[in-house]
This record gives C-alpha cells, sequence and structure tokens, in this order.
C-alpha cells in the first residue's frame, strides 16, 4: 500500500470555557492514504470537525493541543501560519457544510475560482485563470460555464454552488480533500448528484479524502474505510464493508439502525444492518387500526389550492411583469388517525401549503376545509379556536422556542390562549412532558439547555397540548442527526397511535417517511404528481418524478450503494480540452 | 435564523457537546419511555450555569467593567450623601474666601462668586444623575413604543405597511428638526415650572435612532419560528410582543440605555453650560462649569473631572455589558 497522506497520531483537543475544560478529541489517530476515501462519522459534537479543523491548522486560538498530524512527513504543529496558508488550497483542500455561506456573495463565481488557482500559482496570467475557472466549471457539470462563470453566487441554487465548492475543491489538483458534511444542507436527489460528483473527482485526483458526516447512508457509497466517533473518542475503525455488515460495537450498531431505509419494506437480502431500528417504528406506526379509511371523518380537506406570487418589477409604477405558482391547485384529504406525507424538494411548495392551511383564512383560490368547515367563513372567535385544533411543529428546534422562557411556559402558551385553568395547565404541563418523554420536573428550564433532539420533543408537545386533531410537522427531523431522528420518529408513530392524532407530515426526503406514514403525495412545482398508499408509492411508483426521488435516497449498505450510478466529473474538461469553442492551452497552470 | 441577543457561544456548544443525544436511540431499544431519555441532572448541574450567573462571570471577567462599575457607585454615593453632610450649601456664599484654591474648609476651593465649588458639584452631579438615569429610560420606552409596534406591524398586510411607513415617516420628522433649538427655546420656559422637564424635554429629541434599531430588530424576531409559532396558537399581537419580542432584545435595550445615560449627561451639561439647561435656583455640572475662571484651575477642574469620570465610567460599563452579551467578543475565553 502506498505511503501516507495524512496520518494523526494521539491528537487531544481541548477548549476551556466556563462550564471547565471541555475535551473535543480525544487521543484520535488515523491515516490516510493517497486515494483512499475515509469517512468520520458521528454525531454533533462528537469531535468529527474539530479533528479536521485541525488537520487544515484552522483550530481557534484557545485550543489546547496535544498529539501530531503529519502531511506528507510535514508535521503540522510545527507550521507557521503563512506556511500552513500554503498548504492550504493547494496540498489540502476543504468543502465545507453550508454553501450558502461559502462564497462571497460579491464577487463573481469564475473570479473566486481563479482566485485559488492564482493564490497558489500567482505566475498564471489572470486570462488563463478564468479560463481554467471556466473548465472546471464545466468539469464539475455546470451548464453554459462561460456564462455562469460571470453570475454571482446569489444566482446559483445551492447544489450548484457545492458543485462550485468542489471545483474550487479540486482546483489546484491537492492530495487531500476534506469535506465536512458537504450534503447535510442540500435536499435528497441534490445530494445524491453531490456525493457522485465528489467521488467521481476523488477517484480522477487519486486524492485522499476525508468525508466528516453524520448520515451513514452517504458514508456508504462513498468511503473505503469508515472511522466511528463518539464524545470525542475513536469508536470503531474498519473497512466500510466491516463496519456495515459486522460491526463490532454497539455504539456503531445504534447508529447504523437508526438510519431510514427506503428499501427495508421488501425484506431485501441486504447484509448490512443498517434500519433494524427503523422497522420498529414503522410496526409502531401501522398498528391495529382496522377501520377503513373511507368510514373514518375527514380531518382536513383541501381542494384545488392555489396560491400565486405575482412577480413586479418598477420602484415607482410597480407593474406585474409575471407569476410563481407556488401552489397551483392541488387537492388531498387526510383521515382520522391517519398520517399523510407530502414529498418534494425545496421549492416545490410544500410550505406555502402548510401556510395556507396554518392562515385559516380564504384562500387565493380553493378551499380548505377543517372537520368539514371551510377556513374562509370564520369568525374571529372561531378561528381561534381552531387554532387549537390544527397545530404546527417547526423544523428548526433551535429557532422554534422562544429562548427566553422556560419550557412549561413555552407549553403552557397554546394554552393560555385557549382558557385553560392555571391548575389544568400544570397537570396538562407535567403529562405533555411525560407524554414525550422528558421529565416533568424539566418545566422551569430553558431551551438552550435542551439538546436538539430534546427540544423537538419539546415543540412535539407543544403542538399537542390542547388535544389537536391535526398536527402539522414541517421537517420535523431535517435539523436532527440521524440517531435523534429514528427517536423523534418512534415518539411520533407512538402517538399517533396512543393519541388517534392525523398527521400532515412534508418532508423532502422518502425514507424518513416511509415508516412512518399512510399515504405518500409527491409533490413537484405546486402540483401534486402522484398520490397513494405508502407501500404503493415505494413498490410501484408511476411517476418519473417519485422513481428519481427513490433512486437518490442512499442506501446504507455498501454492495447496493456502489452499483448506484450518478453524475460524473468531466476529467475531459479538467485536463483542459474543453468542448467550449476556445479551447485553452492544455496544462496550462499545472505547475 | 441569528437572534441579535441569543448568547449561545462556545459555553452552549460544550453544553451540547456532553449532552449529545444519542440516548434518543434507547427508546428504539425498547426501555420504558420514562428512563429513556434520562436528563442526566447531577452531571448537568456543572454546566448549566444559568444565564445570570454566566453574565455576571463574563462582566465581572473584564477589568474596566469593575473600574467603571466602582467609579459610578463611588459618585452615585458622592451625590446622596456628600450635600447632606457637607457643611456649605450649593448658594451659601464665603466671598471673603472668593477665589481662594482648595482649603480644608473649602474642599475644592471657591469660585469668584464666593460660591464653595465642592458643594455645588456634589449638588450638581445629583440632578446630573437624576437627569442622565430619567433621560436615558424615557428615551428606551418612547423607543421601545414605537419601533416594536412599526417592527412588528410592518408585515401585517396593507395596513400594516401604512401605520409602519408612518411611524417610520414619524421618526425621520423628528431626526430632521434641530433639536438644539428647539431645547434652547423650550427649556427656559419649562425651567420655570420644574427642573425636572429637562428629562421628557431631552428624551423627545434622542429616541430616534435606538426606535429604528428595534423596529429593525423586532422586524428580524418576527420572522423567527417562535413568535411565528405564537401567531399559529392565536396568541395577542400585544401579548406576543410583551412575552417574545421585548425579552429577546432585551439586552440590547440594557446596554443602550447604559450608553444612553452618559450621551443624557453630557446632552444636559452642555445644554446648561450655554445657559439654556438647569438654572437658578439649582445646580448642574454644567452651570458649575460655566462659572470657570480660567486662571483658577480649581474653578472648572473638579467639575470636569466629575464629569470626565462619569461618562467614561458609564460608557465602560455599558461597552463590559455589551461584550458580556456578546458571544462572538473575545470574553467568553476563560
Amino acid at each position: 500500500m502506498s505511503e501516507p497522506i495524512l496520518s494523526v497520531k494521539d491528537l487531544s483537543v481541548a477548549f476551556d470555557t466556563e462550564a471547565g475544560r471541555v475535551q473535543a478529541v480525544q487521543d484520535l489517530s488515523y491515516q490516510v492514504r493517497r486515494g483512499e476515501a475515509l469517512a468520520i462519522v458521528g454525531e454533533s459534537g462528537s469531535g468529527k470537525s474539530v479533528s479536521s479543523l485541525a488537520v487544515m491548522g484552522l483550530l481557534p486560538k484557545g485550543a489546547q493541543i496535544s498529539g501530531d498530524i503529519e502531511l506528507m512527513g510535514k508535521k503540522i504543529f510545527t507550521m507557521s501560519d503563512r506556511q500552513l496558508s500554503d498548504l492550504r488550497g493547494d496540498t489540502i483542500s476543504m468543502v465545507f457544510q453550508d454553501p450558502l455561506s461559502a462564497l462571497t456573495p460579491v464577487y463573481r463565481i469564475g473570479d473566486q475560482i481563479s482566485e485559488v488557482v492564482r493564490i497558489h500559482h500567482p505566475e498564471v496570467s489572470k486570462q488563463k485563470a478564468s479560463e481554467r475557472a471556466i473548465e472546471l466549471l464545466e468539469a464539475v457539470g455546470i451548464p453554459e460555464p462561460r456564462r455562469r462563470a460571470q453570475q454571482y453566487p446569489h444566482e446559483f441554487s445551492g447544489g450548484m454552488r457545492q458543485r462550485v465548492m468542489i471545483a474550487m475543491a479540486i482546483a489546484n489538483e491537492p492530495e487531500l480533500i476534506i469535506a465536512d458534511e458537504p450534503t447535510t444542507a442540500l435536499d435528497v436527489t441534490i445530494q445524491a448528484q453531490v456525493m457522485a460528483l465528489l467521488k467521481s473527482a476523488q477517484e480522477m485526483l487519486g486524492a485522499a479524502t476525508i468525508l466528516i458526516t453524520h448520515d451513514m447512508g452517504v458514508v456508504a457509497g462513498f468511503a473505503d474505510r469508515v472511522l466511528v466517533m463518539k464524545d470525542s473518542r475513536l469508536v470503531e475503525t474498519g473497512d466500510v464493508e466491516q463496519i456495515f455488515y459486522e460491526p463490532r460495537e454497539q455504539y456503531t450498531r445504534d447508529l447504523l439502525s437508526a438510519v431510514p431505509r427506503i428499501d427495508q419494506g421488501a425484506d431485501s437480502e441486504s447484509r448490512s444492518v443498517a434500519g433494524s431500528a427503523m422497522r420498529t417504528v414503522a410496526e409502531v406506526a401501522t398498528s391495529d387500526d382496522t377501520t377503513p379509511r373511507e368510514q373514518r371523518p375527514t380531518v382536513l380537506e383541501v381542494e384545488d389550492l392555489h396560491r400565486v406570487y405575482p412577480i413586479t418589477k418598477g420602484a415607482v409604477v410597480r407593474r406585474k411583469v409575471g407569476e410563481q405558482r407556488a401552489v397551483d391547485g392541488i387537492s388531498f384529504d387526510i383521515r382520522e388517525g391517519e398520517c399523510m406525507a407530502l414529498v418534494g424538494e425545496s421549492g416545490c411548495g410544500k410550505t406555502t401549503t402548510l401556510m395556507e392551511i396554518m392562515q385559516l383564512r380564504t384562500p387565493q383560490q380553493g378551499e380548505i376545509r377543517i372537520d368539514g368547515r371551510p377556513t374562509g367563513g370564520l369568525s374571529r372567535a372561531e378561528r381561534a379556536k381552531l387554532r387549537s385544533e390544527v397545530t404546527l411543529v417547526f423544523q428548526d428546534p433551535m429557532a422554534s422556542l422562544d429562548p427566553r422562557m422556560p419550557i412549561g411556559d413555552i407549553l403552557k402558551e397554546p394554552m393560555r390562549v385557549q382558557g385553560y385553568s392555571a391548575q389544568r395547565m400544570n397537570e396538562r404541563v407535567e403529562w405533555l412532558l411525560k407524554t414525550v418523554e422528558l421529565r416533568p420536573e424539566h418545566a422551569s428550564r430553558y431551551p438552550t439547555e435542551f439538546s436538539g433532539g430534546q427540544r423537538q420533543r419539546v415543540g412535539v408537545a407543544r403542538a399537542l397540548a390542547c388535544d389537536p386533531k391535526l398536527i402539522i410537522l414541517d421537517e420535523p427531523t431535517s435539523a436532527l442527526d440521524v440517531t435523534v431522528q429514528a427517536g423523534v420518529l418512534a415518539l411520533l408513530a407512538d402517538l399517533k397511535t396512543r393519541l388517534g392524532v392525523s398527521y400532515l407530515f412534508v418532508s423532502h426526503d422518502l425514507s424518513v417517511v416511509r415508516h412512518i406514514s399512510d399515504r405518500i403525495s409527491v409533490m413537484r412545482k405546486g402540483r401534486i404528481v402522484e398520490s397513494g398508499p405508502t407501500h404503493q408509492v415505494f413498490e410501484n411508483p408511476q411517476h418519473e418524478y417519485t422513481k428519481e426521488l427513490l433512486d437518490a435516497v442512499p442506501i446504507p449498505d455498501p454492495k447496493v450503494a456502489r452499483t448506484r450510478g450518478g453524475t460524473v466529473i468531466d476529467a475531459e474538461a479538467f485536463q483542459g480540452n474543453s468542448h467550449d469553442e476556445t479551447p485553452s492551452e492544455q496544462g496550462s497552470v499545472r505547475a | 435564523m441569528t437572534n441579535p441577543s441569543d448568547l449561545r457561544g462556545a459555553d452552549d456548544a460544550a453544553t451540547l457537546q456532553i449532552e449529545s443525544d444519542h440516548r434518543a436511540n434507547a427508546v428504539l431499544e425498547g426501555l420504558p419511555p420514562s428512563e429513556a431519555e434520562p436528563p442526566a441532572g447531577d452531571a448537568r448541574s456543572l454546566e448549566s450555569i444559568g444565564r445570570g450567573e454566566l453574565l455576571r462571570r463574563r462582566f465581572l471577567r473584564n477589568p474596566s467593567a469593575v473600574t467603571g462599575m466602582v467609579i459610578v457607585l463611588l459618585l452615585i454615593l458622592a451625590a446622596i450623601f456628600a450635600p447632606m453632610l457637607y457643611q456649605y450649601g450649593p448658594f451659601e456664599r464665603d466671598l471673603r474666601n472668593a477665589l481662594t484654591g482648595p482649603t480644608q474648609f473649602h474642599w475644592f476651593g471657591v469660585d469668584e462668586n464666593g460660591y464653595d465649588v465642592f458643594a455645588r458639584t456634589m449638588v450638581g452631579l445629583r440632578i446630573s444623575l437624576v437627569i442622565g438615569a430619567g433621560t436615558a429610560l424615557l428615551t428606551t420606552l418612547l423607543a421601545l413604543l414605537v419601533g416594536t409596534i412599526a417592527g412588528y406591524v410592518s408585515y401585517k398586510g396593507r395596513w400594516g405597511a401604512f401605520v409602519d411607513g408612518a411611524l417610520v415617516n414619524l421618526i425621520n420628522l423628528f431626526l430632521v428638526i434641530p433639536g438644539l433649538l428647539l431645547l434652547m427655546l423650550f427649556s427656559p420656559v419649562l425651567q420655570q415650572a420644574s427642573w425636572l422637564w429637562m428629562i421628557p424635554l431631552l428624551a423627545v429629541f434622542s429616541w430616534m435612532l435606538t426606535a429604528r434599531v428595534l423596529r429593525a430588530m423586532t422586524q428580524q424576531l418576527v420572522r423567527t419560528e417562535y413568535v411565528e409559532a405564537s401567531r399559529f396558537m392565536g396568541v395577542n399581537p400585544v401579548v406576543t410582543i410583551v412575552r417574545h419580542i421585548i425579552p429577546n432584545i432585551a439586552s440590547w435595550i440594557i446596554i443602550d440605555t447604559t450608553l444612553g445615560v452618559s450621551a443624557a449627561i453630557l446632552g444636559e451639561t452642555g445644554l446648561s453650560f450655554i445657559g439654556f439647561g438647569i438654572q437658578y435656583p439649582n445646580v448642574s455640572l454644567g452651570t458649575v462649569l460655566q462659572g470657570y475662571n480660567i486662571s483658577a484651575p480649581w474653578t472648572w477642574i473638579p467639575p470636569a473631572a466629575v464629569l470626565a469620570a462619569l461618562v467614561i465610567s458609564v460608557n465602560l460599563m455599558g461597552e463590559a455589558l455589551r461584550d458580556a452579551l456578546d458571544p462572538t467578543s473575545g470574553s467568553s475565553r476563560v
């Protein structure tokens, strides 16, 4: 085997805080060889990002570091910041988590890429660097690279920006690429494309790659070796097959079992242990409710709903130049005790639909009926009453709870509106906290004292506060780690059977709703393209788009995942043999 | 969304780190729900420092904060007790000793009119402090009223936008009014009624910028999910403002009020110095300074020094408070 590009020995990183010293990384050792893809997997706070920042020499000043990091025989910790700067972007490059904030908004895309080239190769002329930028853009599959290079980051979608980040990362043919959760901020379909691109870029360059992620599903198709971290320590390391098929540690098993799988219903012969825990969720969700759907009362009925936003131009005299059909005539209904999933990518109109329902007002066109009553004709008092019956759980548990209120008060807020007595509120807060598996004595604590998963439980408890008939869940788990997500999904499934509430579960990820929903509607560009019972949609998808969505979901089984294709990097363009009409000189910028 | 005053810094990250959520997995392993998510109460007591406690520690770690606080406290104590204990009053004339330097009887000396400089400085400090604090509070109250209402209604349809526009125009109107001229016009008239009129008069011309900032902050908060959540629960807008918006911008308001105290003191002394502020039979630091005699330094150095000490120490406190509340500032480093 070839020489290791990077070797980390007994790395420990600690930070001093008000609460005393916090160990972020302890005794971590690993090696990455040329052409090898290592995945560092762990939950938030397990120290995986800190360890990679240490490799880049980017740790904040207060960090206490011990151990050794050797990059191609050079010790990182003995180098000055200036020496490190020469390495960063040239020998090591990084792809960050959030493509929205990783690009400077005031520079053109092409200039940002050529800047990376010119910093490390000042001898390259501006002209050539910008030609190189166009080649790189073409290589990562951006259509019309010449025109796109002249655009600003806000004109690019999230997935395109991540492609640009990858283009910047490979610009100087680095020896080591570190990708820190490169796809967590992206939709599933885009995630699949970006991961495939990253993989093929790595293979083309023969670079060592470190992928940092919390999602085992992404790992399966990408990594050669996996390193599992927990609470700042290494838990297990091994080949990807070994980790997925025969994990030695219980924690690895837990991590894998929480991954939702789309290929699970059909009792696949996969040897991967992934997804076992989610099966129990599915069992809870489909319990012994035998009343046929048609006989149960309808809770929510949406009929031919439209929401059109005008696009206006002109500051003084506003004139309409077009319209954005955010929701374009959708209809569905939800029966009692049922979970309907509304699935689609960002921008397909899911959230607009939710907001139209939550407004409890007359929609622009169409009708929304709750319990058979149209929302248009409600009086103020009736609308206030109805607020207790239709409630919402938000996507981001960090943002949806007021940081200045103890959770007891947060839970009491909807009850206070409905005029509950103080004693009844206290009793209910206790019951609610128990129901969502938190302790009643936590009522006096503030949201910041809870972890993401616990906060989302508080969010669910608040939605349950006034015995609602329908809870609208707006991507309730997309901001959570996979293991935490499994817990929240299990809770939701359990509540559905115990309390008989209905859910409208909005998600962009089919695998998440697989285990909890009874029916699925797939939404695209403001329309529902396919809808039907969950198993039917999964086993026999009718619409092209549904198939596409299903294909994009990562499968946590290395063997299966490797058989799937995806966007591949355009090596020709990268070499400089541009398909563009003005081919630049070959290898002009490579020193 | 970033909350302007959210105190999530390295410390909370550290808390989260220790309290990572892998236990949720236990739910799936079939443990009874009550044990599924142990809150780690004991381990937690170490990390979960209350917000107030955290703030206190960060504030006290800053040496200039402590200096500022000590000086302000000393000046307040002096303003309260010195005029009670000192043998001369602010308008007692000792013409025989006119224009003499500090002695054991006249601590800061006597000016050319025979007034005792120390007595006048202390009484002036008293009034300046009351006016400074009162004006800052009233300014904040006005700004809070206009700013939060304008910010809250600005997203509420056509009428909301109209009200918001009207309030913003009101702010702009007050910004273009030459406040100093109007102060000079009204102050002497109102002084005849009571020196306390100085407070509303100064406040009316100094709330605008704070109101604009508060409006922007409210607009930002109105879009957060927890304010949205309260709307979807049917909570009354006034209750939402009081319960969700104001507490979340409170830290900024506190800082602004603190810094507003020194601004108001400077405004008042300035007016008094040119003769349009506090007038006989009251005395403020500005009026004491007005009786300066350049060849007798003891007539102007003591009141100027007290004024400077007051303003600087209040500013030091305000800035330390801002650093303590700002998670990105260096004060989180131990």
